[in-house]
C-alpha cells in the first residue's frame, strides 16, 4: 500500500516536472534553433569533470539565452525520446531534426545523462560562485524575472549564511533545476538507471561539501521521490537533518524563534526571510533535527545494516539527546563491522564519540582509551585533544589536562595546515565529494 | 590538606600561603604548564552602585562551603601578580573594523598590566592556538596581535577551555577575557563540559561580546567564575570595556580557606556575603573538590 502511494506520488510530480520541460508550448524562432544547436553540441562534446568549451558555454547562457532554448525545448525531447515528432514551421522541423540526430548517435538516456552532468560542472567545475549574489539582506534587491514553471527559467532566493550569520541572500542556480528535470526523463525510469542514484550521491556531496544546505534539501527531496530505495540518498538526507541541527544552523534561529518554539511546541522550525525575499531556508528547531536525523539514520539501517558511517552518527545523536549507552552500543556494532578500518576518519569519529559516552556514564578508563586511540589517529586533531585534556581535569589529572593543551601550542595558526576530522563532519558525505564525482564522471565516460 | 581540583589548579597565585612548584619558563613558542597544591581561593568582587569597594578586611566577609562557615584568610590582591589571557575570536565576521578596535583594546589592556604581570594570547576561529603562553614579556602579545588575520567558523567553547587551562600555568590569579562576536559554530567541548572545567579553575572569566548575543551560554560560564558577561553594542569603546574590566579585577579581595567540615569531593555551593548592607558581592557560586585520598 505504501509503495502503491509512493509510486503514484512519483508519477504525480514527473507530471508536473515533465509540464516544465517536455511538455511546455513551443515558440520556435531562428535564434531557438541556434540555442538548442549549440547546447546539443556542448552536450555531446562535454568531457565529464572538465572545465571545458562546453562548461564555458553554458555558464555563459543568459536568460534571455535560456528562453531562446525553451523555446525549443519541448519538440527537441519529444524527438530525442522518440515520441511521434511533429513539426508547424522550419525552424521547428530543425529542432526536431537535433533531437532526433542525438537519439540516434548517443541515445537518449545517455543525452540525458550527458546533459545532467555538463550542467552539474558547470556549477562544479567553472570556477566561480555558482550562485549569483543578491547583496547583503536587507539591501533591497528584488526579483529581477517573472516567475516562470520552466526549470530552464526557474529560480528560487536562498538565505546565505556565514559563521553562523545571515549576510545575505543567494538566487539558486537554474543548472541544478533543469538538470534534475533532465534525469527524471530517463527510460524506463530513474531509479532502473543505477547512474541516476550515483549522480545525486555525488552531486550532494558536492553540495553539502560546500554548505550549500538549501539547494541540496531540494536536490535530495527530488532524489529521494525518485529513489526511495537507495540507502545513500537516505543517508544524504539523514545528514543534511543532522547538519541542520548542529549549532552552525540553529545560530540562525533567533532567541524569539525559540520563545516561540516553547509557546507552541508543535512548530517544527523556522523559515528565514521574508516571502519576497527568500522561498526558503528552513532551519528545523534541534530537537526536531534531530529526531529526523535519528528516523532517518535508523531507516538506511534497515536498508544497509552494515553502513557504519550511519551507525557512527546515529551513536552521535543518541549521545546529544542523552542516550550514552544505547550510543556506545551503535559504537560497538558499527566497529566490529568489517570495513570500519579503511576508513580512518570514520573510525576517528567512532572512538571520539565513544570517550564522551563513556565520559558521561563515568566510565573515565575507557573513555581515555578511546581518546586515546583518537589522538592516536588524528595526532594533530584538536578536537581529540581537548577531549582528552578535559577528561583529565575532570579526574583531576592536572599535568594530562594539560600536556594536549601545550601540543595544541606547537600546532599551525591556520587551519587550513591542520588536519581535524570534527571540522569535517557538518559535510556528511561532502567530506567524500571528490572521490563520488570522479566515480560518476569516470561511470559516464566510460 | 584536603585539596581540591580548583585549588590544584589555582594554585598558580602566588603569596605567602600558595606554594609555586616549580613553575618553568616558557618560550614564546612553547608552552610550558606546571602544576601545584594548594587550599581554595575565591577572588571577591564587593560594589556599591556599580563602584569597586576597597578597604574591607576578612573581618568583613562571611563564606560558607555547602552551608558550613568557613575560616578564611584575605590575601593582599596587589601583592598577587596576574595572569590575564587574552581569548580572541578570529572568525571571519570579526574582520574590519571590529578587529582594528579588538587590537587597540588589546594593547590598552597590555598598557595597565604591571611589570610582575603576565599576559598570555589564544585566538580562535575553528581552530584554537595559544600563541603567546603567559609571559612577563608582552612584547611577544603585541607582536602576535599585529598578525591576526580573521577568517573561518568559531570554536567559542574550545577556546573558552583552551584559556581556562593556560591560565593555570604559571603562578598569580588570572583573569580570562573573552572577546566574540557570535556564537559557537565549531567546537568539539560543550558548554556543560566546559561549565564543568570553569567550576575546577580560579580563573576569573569576563565574557566581551559584540553585535549583540544570541543563543549563548556564555552568562552561565562568566558566573560560575564570579566573572560577568557584556554584551555591547559596537567594538568602539572595546579598549574601555578591557580597562574596565581590569581595574575591577584589580580591586577584587582574594579570599583563601581549607574547607572544614564538609564532605571533600563534589560540587561545593559558596556563598560569600559581605557583613555590611548596601554592598552587591560578585564571586564564583561554586567550585568542585575531589574526594579526600
Amino acid at each position: 500500500m505504501e509503495h502503491h502511494v509512493r509510486e503514484t506520488l512519483i508519477c504525480l510530480a514527473l507530471v508536473m516536472i515533465s509540464r516544465g520541460v517536455a511538455g511546455r508550448s513551443s515558440h520556435v524562432t531562428p535564434a531557438t534553433v541556434l540555442a538548442i544547436e549549440h547546447w546539443s553540441h556542448a552536450v555531446v562534446e562535454h568531457t565529464p569533470g572538465a572545465p571545458d568549451a562546453a562548461v564555458t558555454f553554458v555558464r555563459s547562457l543568459s536568460y534571455e539565452a535560456r528562453q531562446d532554448m525553451d523555446g525549443g525545448m519541448q519538440p527537441f525531447l519529444r524527438a530525442l525520446l522518440g515520441k511521434n515528432p511533429v513539426w508547424s514551421s522550419a525552424e521547428e522541423k530543425r529542432v526536431v531534426e537535433v533531437g532526433v540526430a542525438d537519439l540516434q548517435s548517443v541515445g537518449a538516456n545517455a543525452f540525458l545523462e550527458r546533459a545532467a552532468v555538463l550542467h552539474a560542472d558547470a556549477v562544479m567545475v567553472g570556477g566561480a560562485a555558482p550562485s549569483e549574489p543578491l547583496g547583503r539582506a536587507g539591501s533591497g534587491q528584488i526579483a529581477k524575472q517573472a516567475p516562470s514553471t520552466s526549470p530552464l527559467l526557474s529560480t528560487s532566493r536562498l538565505i546565505l549564511a556565514n559563521d553562523g550569520e545571515a549576510v545575505g541572500a543567494l538566487e539558486t542556480n537554474w543548472n541544478w533545476t533543469f538538470a534534475r528535470a533532465l534525469l527524471d526523463m530517463v527510460s524506463p525510469k530513474p531509479a532502473a538507471v543505477p547512474f541516476i542514484g550515483q549522480w545525486y550521491h555525488a552531486t550532494a556531496a558536492y553540495l553539502l561539501r560546500h554548505g550549500e544546505y538549501g539547494e541540496v534539501e531540494t536536490h535530495l527531496a527530488h532524489a529521494w521521490a525518485l529513489l526511495p530505495d537507495d540507502p545513500h540518498i537516505l543517508f544524504d538526507r539523514a545528514c543534511l537533518s543532522e547538519i541542520l541541527g548542529l549549532p552552525q544552523s540553529q545560530q540562525l534561529l533567533t532567541d524569539q524563534d525559540r520563545v516561540a518554539r516553547r509557546i507552541d511546541a508543535t512548530r517544527a522550525g523556522v523559515t528565514l526571510g521574508s516571502p519576497e525575499r527568500a522561498r526558503r531556508v528552513d532551519i528545523p528547531f534541534e530537537e526536531v533535527a534531530n529526531e529526523n536525523a535519528e528516523r532517518l539514520f535508523r531507516n538506511t539501517l534497515q536498508m544497509a545494516p552494515t553502513f557504519v558511517e550511519a551507525r557512527v552518527r546515529l551513536a552521535r545523536l543518541l549521545e546529544v539527546r542523552g542516550r550514552f549507552a544505547d550510543a556506545l552500543t551503535e559504537l560497538s556494532t558499527a566497529v566490529s563491522d568489517r570495513g570500519v578500518a579503511h576508513d580512518p576518519v570514520v573510525l576517528f569519529y567512532a572512538e571520539l564519540f565513544a570517550g564522551r559516552a563513556d565520559h558521561a556514564l563515568g566510565r573515565s578508563d575507557a573513555a581515555a582509551r578511546h581518546e586515546d586511540a583518537a589522538v592516536a589517529l588524528f595526532p594533530n586533531a584538536q578536537s581529540a585533544l581537548l577531549a582528552r585534556s578535559q577528561l583529565a581535569l575532570v579526574t583531576a589529572d592536572v599535568d594530562g589536562a594539560l600536556a594536549p593543551i601545550g601540543r595544541l601550542a606547537a600546532l599551525p595558526v591556520d587551519a587550513a595546515r591542520r588536519m581535524d576530522p570534527w571540522w569535517q563532519y557538518p559535510f556528511g558525505p561532502g567530506r567524500d565529494a571528490d572521490t563520488l564525482l570522479g566515480q560518476m564522471w569516470a561511470s559516464l565516460s566510460r | 590538606m584536603r585539596a581540591s581540583v580548583l585549588a590544584v589548579l589555582a594554585a598558580a597565585a602566588t603569596g605567602p600561603i600558595l606554594r609555586p612548584a616549580g613553575a618553568r619558563a616558557a618560550g614564546p613558542q612553547a608552552a610550558a604548564f606546571s602544576s601545584r597544591v594548594v587550599g581554595v581561593r575565591v577572588d571577591v568582587l564587593v560594589t556599591e552602585r556599580r563602584n569597586p569597594v576597597v578597604g574591607l578586611t576578612a573581618a568583613d566577609f562571611e563564606l560558607r562551603d555547602n552551608g558550613v562557615a568557613q575560616t578564611i584568610g584575605l590575601l593582599e590582591s596587589s601583592d598577587l601578580s596576574l595572569n590575564a589571557v587574552l581569548a580572541l575570536d578570529v572568525s571571519a565576521s570579526t574582520s574590519g573594523t571590529r578587529l582594528t578596535d579588538l587590537v587597540t583594546a588589546s594593547h590598552a589592556l597590555l598598557d595597565g598590566l604591571r611589570a610582575a604581570d603576565r599576559a598570555a594570547l589564544i585566538t580562535f576561529n575553528q581552530a584554537v592556538s595559544p600563541r603567546v603562553p603567559l609571559s612577563t614579556d608582552l612584547g611577544l602579545v603585541r607582536a602576535a596581535l599585529a598578525s591576526l588575520a580573521p577568517s573561518g567558523e568559531t570554536a567559542l567553547m574550545d577556546g573558552i577551555y583552551t584559556a581556562l587551562m593556560s591560565a593555570q600555568s604559571q603562578p598569580g590569579r588570572s583573569l580570562v577575557i573573552v572577546y566574540t562576536d557570535g556564537g559557537d559554530t565549531a567546537s568539539w567541548l560543550r558548554p556543560d563540559e566546559v561549565l564543568e572545567s570553569a567550576r575546577r579553575s580560579s580563573a576569573v572569566v569576563y565574557a566581551v561580546v559584540v553585535g549583540g548575543l544570541r543563543r549563548s551560554p556564555l552568562k552561565e560560564l562568566t558566573d560560575a567564575t564570579g566573572g560577568d558577561l557584556l554584551v555591547v553594542d559596537s567594538s568602539t569603546d572595546l579598549g574601555g570595556v578591557f580597562g574596565r574590566i581590569l581595574a575591577g579585577f584589580r580591586s577584587r579581595y582574594v579570599l583563601t580557606f581549607t574547607p572544614t567540615g564538609v564532605a571533600a569531593g563534589g560540587l561545593h555551593r559558596l556563598d560569600v556575603h559581605v557583613r555590611r548592607s548596601g554592598l552587591t558581592v560578585q564571586a564564583r557560586p561554586s567550585y568542585i573538590g575531589e574526594p579526600a585520598s
